[in-house]
């Protein structure tokens, strides 16, 4: 009675609700105003055509759209805001890069990535030769089964993130019981798929079948091992809490104003969408509208003394 | 909305990685939604319990292995499902009764998308029949 229910219920809700959040989450930001030009920006912005520009000025500073897709593809795989972080030590008054954060965040993005391609292999079938040939390129093969590297190293980068939170002061101070969730859920979702494989292994073959099964919207309660329902459960925790969580940064990038927005304010007039819609008028109008005074100035033969 | 084309773009992509896998299952020709069965085994039963082998059997083969190549006599094995029957650790042992690789390792290989390296270096039955003839 409860595998179906975990089958077949419980992933197709997280799934809708996962879709539907994301949706609903990029249209909302989508109608949201950006009334002022906000860009961050570090480097030389485009002017006149004899101030040169490096390729650094033109990431840091985009001036056209092409310009912008560059720094977004660059923060998107680069995190190079991230790679921008400095410390300042008020002992030795100066500032250190600290690229900590940096380091296992971009760990942990990768390794995640590889990990989320490689699962493919349970939800597409027959599964393409030259597919398993490429996920098995980072398969350490040290040991029966071959270790995944990117398994391993997403927990470790997990890890640090978790673990920051909690020793670091200042991250301590500024967590929020959603930021520890977000993690948790995470971890438990690497470490149960990790045990799966390396330490507690369950027959794979129903569990491909189910999870084709529900690809394809032809479910059927198979009959799994418990850890893999475990697996899947908090899987759909994890989508369904996606869309309404910080995790949604992933989409959110590409939304924000402070890097989609070219730096072009010389170039192109930002009109703040909120403002009430503006009407000109015409010099007929003008004329018209203030006949009296035009031809009182005229009468005095444009002759004007201020009144004592 | 403000820039509608590139949010209508960005909605399509997401959904597009989305429902990848659906859309390369039903496209893909030969597409199954259970595993092709088994060819089955010649003898009784395996070394360890048929249900304990199937996720496991690499386990066996690495133990197997490991005593063979260090422990003086571990040429041998013993079965711990069915105390007293001794087996060779060789993987000849295996091809007695799974008599054939591509119907019966690969088929369940193929179908979970994994590509054990055991068969770099080691005979299979196939190979084995081949010399043999």
């Amino acid at each position: 009675m409860i595998n179906p229910f975990l089958e077949i219920v419980v992933p197709y809700a997280a799934f809708a609700i996962f879709i539907v959040g994301v949706l609903y989450r990029f249209v909302s930001w989508a109608n949201s105003a950006v009334p002022l030009k906000i860009p961050t920006t570090s480097g030389q912005a485009g002017t006149l055509p004899f101030i040169k520009r490096s390729f650094y000025d033109r990431i840091d500073s985009p001036y056209n759209k092409w310009e912008v897709a560059l720094r977004m593809l660059a923060e998107v795989f680069l995190f190079r805001s991230l790679f921008k972080n400095t410390r300042y030590y008020q002992s030795r008054h100066e500032h250190r890069d600290t690229r900590w954060l940096w380091g296992f965040a971009i760990l942990f993005h990768w390794s995640f990535l590889i990990v989320l391609i490689r699962h493919l292999r349970f939800f597409i079938e027959p599964v393409p030769e030259p597919f398993i040939y490429v996920t098995e390129l980072i398969a350490l093969k040290i040991w029966v089964p071959t270790i995944y590297i990117t398994g391993i190293t997403s927990l470790i980068g997990l890890g640090y993130l978790f673990l920051r939170r909690l020793f670091s002061g200042n991250e301590r101070t500024i967590s929020l019981p959603s930021d520890y969730l977000a993690l948790i859920l995470l971890i438990s979702v690497v470490v149960t798929g990790l045990v799966m494989r390396y330490i507690y292994k369950i027959p794979l073959a129903p569990v491909k079948e189910l999870a084709l099964s529900l690809i394809v919207f032809q479910p059927v309660a198979v009959d799994v091992h418990w850890l893999f329902i475990l697996h899947l459960t908090l899987v759909s925790i994890t989508i369904a809490y996606f869309p309404f969580s910080k995790m949604m940064h992933a989409g959110g990038v590409l939304f924000s104003p402070t890097r989609n927005m070219p730096n072009d304010n010389r170039k192109r007039r930002h009109v703040n969408p909120l403002n009430p819609p503006y009407h000109g008028i015409t010099r007929e109008e003008y004329n018209e509208m203030y006949k009296d005074q035009l031809e009182e100035i005229a009468e005095r033969d444009y002759n004007f003394r201020p009144e004592v | 909305m403000y820039s509608t084309k590139w949010v209508i773009l960005l909605i399509i992509a997401f959904l597009g990685i989305c429902f990848s896998p659906l859309i390369y299952n039903v496209s893909a020709p030969g597409f199954e939604l259970e595993m092709p069965e088994l060819d089955e085994p010649e003898g009784d039963h395996c070394i360890e319990d048929a249900d304990w082998m199937e996720p496991n059997h690499m386990d066996l083969l690495l133990e197997m292995r490991t005593q063979t190549i260090r422990d003086p006599g571990g040429r041998f094995y013993e079965s711990k499902t069915y105390p007293g029957e001794v087996y060779e650790g060789t993987t000849y042992q295996c091809f007695e009764c799974h008599t054939s690789k591509t119907d019966f390792c690969d088929t369940c290989h193929e179908y979970n998308g994994v590509s054990p390296y055991c068969w770099h270096c080691h005979n299979t039955p196939e190979v084995l029949e081949e010399y043999n003839r």
